[in-house]
């Protein structure tokens, strides 16, 4: 769907965004694309956004599905918002989410500075910090055991066998800034439901983007009121704990919000 | 390559640069069109958002692509596919992502077209306390009208029974809109907690459904506790009142058979046995020729030493009211067995054994998985092996901060359609001809002459890690 968001918008949604012109309609790039009649070849002239696994194909036609291919004709140059749909070994298809002819919103997509690769991952890391309750940098004084020391043995392949830290609080980056000291529950599980959660450890110091709300009790209602204050925050992204002696992208985001300060 | 296997390397080569550790497998391929095949694993989408991924191959297995239409935050965290019999239909049964709370949450999934690009419809979902590891079976049988109907039967570990937690999801006409399913409890023994993640379905046309767990009867740490293996049975495709009743153990007199009893099966969710975790492994597969629903396999692993993980053969040809006495197949330190039958009689059976010396919560460059394909002409009675694959056990390194399980799988799947065994087993993927022995087909970048993996630019060495491979056998 063309222009019914902004391009900003879309670059939110959008994990594939390029500068592309239209080569053929009803055509595909790709024999596992069978039905053409929402497709149309797009040859990718700039990337501006991308995961890694889109990153390559800058010069190259690639197959893209239109929720309505009557929008674009044959000569047409658009920025393309899309998502991946289907990896092949001759190449790549996308959903279209939409697009929009270049101009000076299309172009203020991508910090010149900036790989398309590190531009995806900046904005991911910015979506991550709005959606977290409290960001803090701080240490780890202890971690222990969550749960009832006197269950039985759990046969639970994706039980996330959880912990608990406590982080005394150097400075808080957003949230409740009287907060002097934090519980922060974490899955210690290495399931692959869980094996990519921070696994926190007495001593360690850095950032903490945290969430409330989190029910570890085991059942699939919210642990607590939406708007209330939670007595603990879970970090279960990756990117919800980073090191204070690895500067990422916790550290890099930090440092380009204002208000914010980095030690 | 000899002519009658083939084994395929599943990754396509736009996705060269890719190291994940794609394990856990499954496969469908569509009895009504063999050249249609899904297949799935613990593979990301590789866009890093939007709907899980499945491998697609509309040539017979030659070829793999990967689609994202499976609805679930960017991967599953279980997943199995099953085509109905000739209605073209697919199923899925899903562990369903993002995660929203403790509690693994169920999906029942539905496509009559993977290439259409859209994402799958949702049957079933299901939460409350959790569930977990659906294994899905689909069939496609008369309606007694004139016409045809999916029946679909997902074994699942469904945390709202407990302790008794072996289910069936079962629809006896799954390919309608409405789809309507109806969860049975298929444990009615007390138990000492929650039976073992692994519930398995097996259809027959006739009507005869099987079912298997494990039923947990002690145990006070996770390292001892004691399990019967159960196998219970319906006559009505899943749709008697009540549901897999037909079947009761000769000693206690209750609903389902004791194949065996108080077996050792220590639950250990760490890298302990060649860097996989173990704790419940489990296939039943009935004989799918007219006539022959009461010829039914089943295997399990137990320990049955002080550090191993044995996998046990065992057959039944009375409609699983009583089993053979000694294992037709016994194999120490294994995992992941898999059983199929095909059109001739010809029993297939897939598994993943560990070699070289074995020690706990240790691996070394001396251990190899390697996986075998036995068939037996003569119900089990002799055996032909072949090794599909023996890679190194000890690549890539599961330590940390990087662990993640499980390292091969907890289950892949094997299936028949006609005289051909269809399967998908994940292994380390170093592009080795000698890890290899009966030939592999790579679509990824790679050398063999230099055993390197290459990103999508041909040059950039891409890190060994966990691949699906597919493979076709034709007895």
């Amino acid at each position: 769907m063309p222009n019914t968001s902004s391009p900003e918008d879309l670059a939110d949604k959008a994990r594939f965004v390029f500068r592309g012109k239209v080569e053929k309609l009803n055509a595909a790039t790709l024999p596992e694309v069978r039905d053409t009649s929402k497709t149309a070849v797009v040859r990718v002239e700039e990337t501006i956004q991308s995961p890694k696994a889109l990153s390559h194909y800058t010069g190259h036609s690639i197959t893209v599905q239109f929720a309505n291919p009557a929008e674009v004709k044959v000569g047409d140059e658009a920025v393309f918002f899309t998502d991946a749909w289907l990896f092949g070994n001759e190449g790549i298809a996308v959903r279209s989410l939409g697009h929009h002819p270049p101009g000076p919103q299309t172009a203020a997509l991508r910090p010149s500075e900036e790989d398309p690769i590190t531009h995806l991952e900046d904005r991911d890391t910015r979506k991550h910090y709005d959606g977290a309750d409290m960001v803090v940098s701080g240490r780890i004084v202890s971690v222990r055991l969550f749960g009832d020391p006197k269950a039985g043995p759990s046969t639970r392949e994706h039980d996330p066998d959880w912990r608990e830290a406590v982080v005394d609080i150097d400075q808080v980056h957003k949230g409740d800034r009287g907060k002097k000291e934090i519980v922060v529950r974490f899955p210690a599980s290495q399931d692959r439901m869980w094996h990519k959660a921070p696994k926190l450890e007495v001593g360690q110091s850095g950032y903490f983007l945290l969430h409330g709300g989190f029910n570890t009790t085991g059942t699939e209602a919210r642990a607590v009121p939406v708007g209330a204050t939670p007595d603990f925050y879970t970090v279960l992204h990756p990117e919800d704990f980073e090191l204070g002696d690895h500067p990422g992208q916790i550290q890099k985001l930090l440092s380009r919000i204002p208000g914010t300060g980095t030690r | 390559m000899p002519a009658n296997v083939m084994v395929v390397n599943l990754i396509p080569r736009s996705l060269s640069g890719e190291s994940n550790p794609d394990s856990e497998p499954n496969l469908a391929v569509n009895p009504a069109n063999p050249q249609l095949m899904v297949a799935s694993a613990f593979t990301p989408n590789p866009g890093r958002s939007g709907d899980a991924p499945i491998y697609v191959s509309t040539d017979g297995g030659n070829t793999w692509s990967l689609h994202a239409i499976v609805p679930s935050d960017q991967m599953t965290a279980d997943i199995t596919l099953r085509f109905g019999s000739s209605s073209n239909n697919l199923y899925a049964g899903i562990i369903r992502t993002p995660i929203v709370s403790n509690a693994p949450r169920l999906n029942i999934l539905r496509t009559n077209n993977v290439l259409s690009g859209l994402p799958m419809d949702v049957l079933v979902d299901r939460t409350g306390q959790g569930v977990d590891q659906p294994y899905i079976q689909a069939a496609t049988v008369p309606d007694g009208k004139g016409g045809s109907v999916d029946v679909v039967v997902c074994g699942d570990n469904d945390f709202n029974h407990q302790p008794q937690s072996a289910t069936m999801d079962v629809s006896g006409n799954a390919g309608t809109a409405r789809a309507p399913f109806k969860n049975s409890v298929v444990d009615v023994r007390p138990a000492a907690g929650g039976d073992a993640p692994s519930i398995r379905p097996a259809i027959h046309s006739d009507g005869t459904v099987y079912g298997a767990f494990l039923r947990r009867v002690s145990g006070t740490t996770n390292s001892n506790l004691r399990y019967d293996v159960v196998v219970v049975r319906d006559d009505k495709l899943a749709g008697s009142n009540p549901a897999f009743a037909a079947l009761t153990d000769p000693t206690d007199g209750l609903v389902g058979t004791r194949v065996a009893q108080n077996r050792l099966i220590p639950f250990l969710n760490q890298p302990v046995f060649g860097q996989e975790r173990i704790g419940s492994t489990l296939t039943i597969a009935v004989d799918p020729r007219s006539g022959q629903s009461g010829t039914v396999f089943l295997a399990w692993a137990d320990r049955v030493g002080k550090t191993d993980y044995t996998i046990h053969l065992v057959k039944s040809v009375d409609r699983g009211k009583t089993w053979s006495k000694a294992d037709l197949l016994t194999v120490t330190n294994a995992t992941n067995p898999a059983v199929a039958i095909n059109s001739s009689g010809v029993v297939g059976f897939v598994y993943q054994q560990l070699t070289g010396p074995f020690k706990p919560n240790h691996v070394s460059a001396a251990n190899r998985w390697v996986t075998h394909f036995q068939t037996s002409k003569d119900g089990g009675t002799t055996w032909n092996d072949l090794v599909l694959a023996t890679t190194p056990a000890n690549v890539p390194p599961n330590n940390p901060p990087n662990v993640t399980l499980p390292y091969l799988g907890d289950y892949l799947h094997l299936m028949a359609i006609g005289n051909d065994f269809y399967g998908v087993f994940s292994a380390n993927n170093t592009p080795d001809p000698a890890n290899f022995p009966n030939g592999v087909v790579f679509q990824r970048n790679h050398s063999t002459a230099t055993k390197t993996l290459f990103d999508v630019d041909g040059v950039t060495h891409v890190d060994v890690s966990i691949d699906p491979f597919f493979f076709k056998v034709s007895p």
